[in-house]
């Protein structure tokens, strides 16, 4: 019994870890240090969300099955990619060059079939409940690693939707919406001044608020004041920062560059994201939309007309621009929606919902590129390798940036919540 | 308690502050007549001495105690142990002051012995092992599961002693045990350092494990906690007191478990509690400690007076004040002054209409000489097509109106009720019943919507138990309420309420358009564990009704808006109190607990009842608060309030809520916004459905509608840049629509405009300094117009404006 007991400090779970850890290139001190908290990077990394809202068929595009039968593999062909033996969608040929710097995992499922439940469990790390919100990624990181260079630490491309929000750790760590990049004549809302006032006017106005808050009588009475009036100070500072005017200035941009991204919300928008993370964002969603990707009926002409198209370019020029730019290294970017869509075609000749399996991309933070991990059955429809839950992804994404998946925050009920609820780093991840 | 606060009055303010070196009138020891069970059993005594001044003080360690029968009970460093049966008479003294009390002893042939569920599992909660962030969570930690806070002792018995071959416990050699090395560190343990070994807590781990780690077949638990004192009051910063805790016993013994408890405090920011039940106080106000043992808790009120002078008392214009200024007077808590007549006016017309006053209406009220003025203004408030427009959003948020989950029309509907509900003044009870039995076509029954989409019977049963009932039982689908009573099979309960309710969708065209109907013969059955329950109110009947066409949703409206239910009227009362002085009695509105005491029970129960007895008619509970001298007090602090944030002592500032905000900038610039597919001119209070477009709402918070939460109207960069940047409130100031162009455009002499500038914003006139800075802002700026656009832009952006006060 005793010597049961003594030999617990390394037992079976703790090689696990190890096992698992010891890819991230940690010594064994390092990891015990780490065990404390998360494993602490060497920099600071970033993140790119390039969000498929609806839910993307990973049957027409990472996990293609030629050999099902018709109503499975539906219309699309597979491509020769850049990496032999990794075959992709016809549809993305940009992409197909670049999957040396891809990691296409394929084996991502979840507990959840419909899209706002799904978004928000795929966004928080939690199964949702109707009483207690829990805050998306963005808002998490926001609160953990605070604001880089002045700028918003949580940036959404081009607006917030459901789940997107900072839920119980409050409205400071919501997303500052960038607005659409693609629309001509692109500014950031609220971060231009109104036309007609200027810098000096506006010296006015500030002389006369602060005047008139001053005289206010009840001045004591809210401890929400004084946060506001730190507010009203950064509020001032972002508008008058060179650096965060720079990075909204998507117009500076060559001609060349931007139509390479493409001169569509996901192009434009995953370009804005690059300037972002390179002005100090941290967190950085891009969608199209609201459920763009829900393709119930018509699957493959939406997919192959506006979807693919869209995608395709903006997500391969995305990791091409940063990786010329040596900011690959320092950027995590990921490429997914809230579940695949299901491998039989259906009678209007579109996908429904399919969380058993679908697959998810990532590239860049100094993952090694090329690789394929886990994988489906023959119709793409059950995991047969190293399923992934979303606590899992969420997990591995915090651990990246340097943040402790397991560190709790206070609701105001008092209940402890973690910042993911439970999960583990994807298995073979980050490993080379 | 009420003794002491009728002298304070009439003792003289020398007195007062000479308190702590004239001796006591009285004193207190606690627990009076202390029961001990089993040979060496021990109890603390506390000694409280009382002054004239009504302040109080924990002197134990001053007192000197003694026993009269140390054959029975003998007396020893504040302890009283256990030495032979019957009684002992205790005296304690303290500067030239007597009490006695006195100690029965039970049992005293042998000692008690000692119990897994009685003496170990409570040192597992203390420490915290089995807290819900450690091994207390669902999953447990590292194969490790306890149950939360030590509610099934059966399971964790298994668990601690059987599981994983025992490998926990060694009896041959206690002191290595796994149970003992984790948590002192010996080795590695992911919850860090929790035990010393000189500490008591591992005396009796060890103690236990070396006499066999055993468990006797119905052994001793604990069935009940009592603090000692249940109320406090702490006089002075950094004063310190004692709790002691005693438990009642199954075999019927008690016994004093302060050593054995956790303690916390709700609000350690005005009085902190150390693991061992010491009290300090930190800041004026009242709180509660939370007592903490296996499957129970208890909690006992603690009040802070930082300073021990009389206040000035709070006028009385109704019942309401009666029980403020109880409690203002027994915290020594002052309040702030009546607030003028333009703050009245703001206040009260945000608060019931959501939105500010226009410029002619604050001219009219303002000039108005009469003295019931205020009381007429709530009157009419009411009768505004406002008032039902802004509670049917504030309804709206709390029971999910949103096209998320009720498609696209259904927000249109319901909205369109509950603006009808409010409009015609449809009495509370029956405005819920109707809700909650609602069948038929969603969209010709609108009512239904309370019934969202993917909501299933668990979803309903903690959503109505929280909307109506003010209970949050969410904890108990996953494990029992480690704060309440109530269990998982409560939770189930009332989950079987809802399990008749069941859809039929539209066909073709139609096919969103669901119909609720009442399958009279389903039951419920756990989606997981397929047992089934009986539909039983939450803490009320289990519901069963005759013959076969039951609706078991009716019998639980039945008993919910019964005017003896102990939920539903004070849940209401609660959460208007909260929309109009901004702070509920209970906090969060939806969580009553024992735990979580309210602020003013009294007031809290006077209102109810008044609310039952007029018929759950809201108006009148509205004009009942706008009527009290509390709701018309000052926002602005006074010597003596300005720590106070539970004492209703002065108006709490509340920012503008989304809606509130960009219809009272309309309001105010004359400029209205447009909303994507509704008529131009609607209000942004009349929006029903959060998913239509607005970047202003969005940024000051609207929610989305799909949880059930409060307003968090708390500042945030996003709204700080959206003022400041001003882009959307310079279109509005200097539309050549809007106010500003119109009074230039009619020559008017721009201190007018100005004057019509506070009236339109702040709703009341400028004082001198005021004109004078609309003065320099027009020469800033070198002209007029640019002047009082800046001027206007400042209105708008300034606390007084921002802020309801």
């Amino acid at each position: 019994m005793q010597v049961t007991n003594r030999t617990d400090l390394f037992g079976r779970r703790d090689f696990m870890k190890i096992g698992s850890l010891g890819s991230l290139g940690l010594s064994l001190p390092q990891f015990l240090r780490a065990a404390e908290g998360a494993p602490k990077p060497k920099k600071d990394i970033s993140v790119i969300l390039v969000w498929q809202s609806g839910g993307c068929g990973h049957q027409d595009t990472f996990d293609m099955k030629p050999d099902a039968p018709k109503e499975f593999r539906g219309e699309f062909n597979p491509i020769p990619t850049n990496v032999p033996g990794i075959q992709i969608c016809e549809h993305l040929p940009r992409t197909a060059r670049i999957v040396d710097k891809l990691t296409i995992l394929r084996s991502m499922h979840s507990k959840e079939n419909n899209h706002e439940r799904a978004i928000n469990y795929l966004l928080t790390g939690y199964l949702p409940l109707p009483t207690i919100e829990f805050p998306a990624m963005g808002s998490v990181v926001s609160k953990e690693l605070g604001p880089k260079n002045g700028m918003p630490p949580y940036v959404a491309v081009p607006y917030t939707f459901p789940s997107y929000g900072a839920g119980y750790l409050g409205g400071e760590y919501n997303p500052f919406i960038a607005g659409d990049a693609n629309v001509t004549g692109y500014q950031v809302k609220d971060l231009t001044l109104a036309a007609d006032v200027d810098w000096d006017r506006l010296g006015n106005r500030r002389y006369l608020v602060e005047q008139m808050d001053k005289k206010f009588r009840s001045i004591e009475a809210s401890p929400d004041f004084k946060a506001l009036d730190g507010f009203y100070h950064r509020a001032y500072d972002l508008l008058n920062s060179p650096a965060a005017k720079k990075a909204f200035d998507i117009s500076s941009e060559p001609e060349k560059l931007r139509e390479r991204y493409g001169r569509t919300p996901v192009g434009q928008g995953c370009l804005l994201a690059r300037r972002l993370v390179e002005s100090g964002v941290r967190f950085v969603t891009v969608a199209k939309g609201w459920l763009n990707y829900d393709t119930h009926g018509d699957n493959f002409n939406i997919m192959k007309k506006a979807l693919l198209p869209e995608f395709d370019p903006a997500f391969a020029t995305l990791v091409e621009d940063l990786a010329e730019r040596g900011m690959l290294d320092s950027t995590l970017v990921i490429a997914n929606g809230e579940f695949g869509r299901t491998p039989k075609v259906n009678g209007d000749a579109g996908r429904d919902h399919h969380n058993k399996a679908w697959s998810v991309v990532f590239a860049g933070a100094g993952l090694t590129g090329g690789r394929v991990i886990g994988a489906t059955d023959k119709t793409a429809t059950e995991i047969t390798d190293n399923p992934v839950d979303p606590e899992d992804l969420l997990f591995t994404i915090y651990s990246m940036m340097g943040i402790d998946p397991t560190h709790e925050h206070q609701t105001s009920i008092g209940r402890p919540v973690k910042n993911v609820n439970g999960g583990k780093l994807i298995s073979g991840l980050l490993s080379a | 308690m009420r003794v002491r606060l009728s002298l304070i009055a009439l003792v003289p303010m020398a007195l007062c502050l000479a308190a702590s070196s004239t001796p006591p009138v009285r004193l207190e020891v606690l627990p009076a007549n202390p029961l001990l069970f089993g040979k060496g059993a021990t109890q603390r005594l506390s000694v409280i001495a009382h002054y004239a001044d009504g302040s109080t003080r924990d002197v134990s360690g001053e007192a000197r105690l003694t026993s009269a029968r140390p054959a029975v009970a003998e007396v020893e460093a504040g302890l009283v142990r256990a030495v032979g049966n019957g009684g002992a008479r205790i005296t304690a003294a303290f500067e030239g002051r007597q009490i006695e009390t006195t100690a029965l002893v039970q049992r005293a042939d042998e000692p008690v012995l000692r119990s897994f569920a009685g003496d170990i599992l409570p040192v597992l909660t203390k420490l915290g092992c089995n807290g819900g962030s450690c091994h207390g969570a669902l999953k447990g930690q590292n194969g490790f599961k306890l149950s939360l806070f030590g509610y099934e002792p059966d399971a964790d018995y298994e668990m601690i002693v059987n599981e994983h071959s025992g490998r926990r416990i060694n009896r041959q050699d206690a002191a290595h045990s796994l149970l003992l090395d984790k948590p002192t560190l010996k080795v590695k343990h992911g919850g860090g350092k929790l035990l010393r070994e000189d500490s008591p807590e591992y005396r009796a781990l060890l103690d236990w494990i070396a006499a066999g780690a055993a468990r006797q077949p119905g052994e001793r638990r604990m069935t009940s906690l009592r603090i000692w004192p249940e109320q406090n009051l702490i006089f002075g910063k950094d004063t310190k007191q004692r709790l002691l805790v005693t438990a009642r016993f199954t075999d019927g013994s008690e016994r004093d478990v302060t050593a054995l408890v956790k303690f916390t405090s709700n609000d350690d920011s005005i009085a902190a509690v150390s693991p061992s039940g010491i009290v300090t106080a930190v800041r004026g106000g009242e709180t509660a400690v939370v007592v903490r043992a296996p499957g129970l808790t208890t909690a006992a009120k603690v009040g802070v007076i930082l300073d021990n002078r009389p206040v000035p008392e709070l006028e009385v214009f109704n019942f309401v004040d009666r029980h403020v200024a109880a409690k203002l007077k027994s915290l020594h808590i002052a309040p702030s002054a009546l607030a003028g007549d333009t703050e009245f006016l703001r206040r009260a017309s945000l608060d019931i209409t959501g939105v500010i006053p226009s410029v002619d209406e604050a001219r009219r009220f303002l000039a108005d000489p009469s003295p019931d003025k205020r009381a007429r203004l709530v009157d009419e408030l009411l009768t505004r097509p406002e008032y039902a427009d802004y509670w049917a959003v504030y309804w709206g948020d709390h029971l999910s109106n949103t096209r998320q989950l009720l498609y696209n029309k259904g927000p249109y509907t319901f909205s369109r009720w509950l603006y009808q509900a409010f409009r015609k003044n449809l009495p509370y009870d029956q405005m819920v019943r109707q809700l909650l039995v609602s069948s038929g076509n969603m969209y010709d029954a609108p009512a239904t919507s309370f019934y969202p989409v993917m909501r299933k019977e668990l979803d309903m049963a903690s959503m109505t138990s929280q909307i109506f009932m003010g209970v949050s039982i969410e904890c108990a689908r996953c494990h029992n309420h480690p704060l309440e009573k109530w269990t998982q099979d409560d939770y189930n309960g009332m989950a079987a309420v809802f399990t008749q309710v069941r859809y039929k969708n539209g066909t073709g065209p139609r096919n969103n358009e669901r119909t609720l109907y009442v399958d009279f013969a389903r039951q419920f059955q756990h989606p997981d564990t397929k047992k089934p329950y009986e539909a039983k109110a939450l803490g009320g009947p289990i519901l069963t009704g005759e013959g076969d066409m039951v609706d078991r949703r009716e019998l639980f409206t039945d008993w919910l808006t019964a005017p003896n239910n102990p939920y539903f009227a004070r849940a209401i009362v609660n959460r208007m109190w909260r929309q109009f002085m901004g702070r509920g009695f209970v906090e969060p509105v939806d969580d009553f607990r024992v735990t979580n005491p309210p602020t003013n029970l009294p007031l809290l129960d006077e209102l109810a009842r008044d609310l039952i007895d007029h018929k759950f008619d809201l108006h009148h509970l509205i004009r009942r608060i706008a009527a009290s001298r509390a709701y018309q007090s000052s926002s602005a602090p006074v010597t003596g309030n300005r720590e106070d944030t539970m004492a209703y002592s002065r108006y709490y500032p509340k920012r503008l809520s989304a809606e509130q905000l960009a219809d009272s900038i309309s309001l105010a610039t004359g400029v209205w916004d447009g909303y994507k597919s509704l008529y131009p001119g609607t209000r942004a209070m009349q929006i029903p459905d959060p998913e239509i477009e607005s970047h202003f709402l969005e940024v000051f918070d609207r929610p989305s509608r799909q949880l059930i939460c409060e307003r968090k109207n708390t500042p945030t960069l996003n709204q700080a840049l959206h003022l400041v940047s001003g882009g959307a409130l310079q279109t509005k100031i200097g539309s050549p629509a809007g106010v500003l162009a119109k009074a230039l455009g009619a020559g008017q002499p721009a201190a007018q405009i100005a004057e019509d500038l506070y009236l339109a914003t702040l709703s009341r006139f400028p004082d001198a300094g005021e004109r004078e800075l609309a003065r320099v802002a027009v020469q800033r700026a070198g002209g007029a117009r640019k002047g009082l656009e800046d001027l206007f832009w400042a209105l708008v952006s300034s606390k007084e404006f921002l802020y309801n006060h």
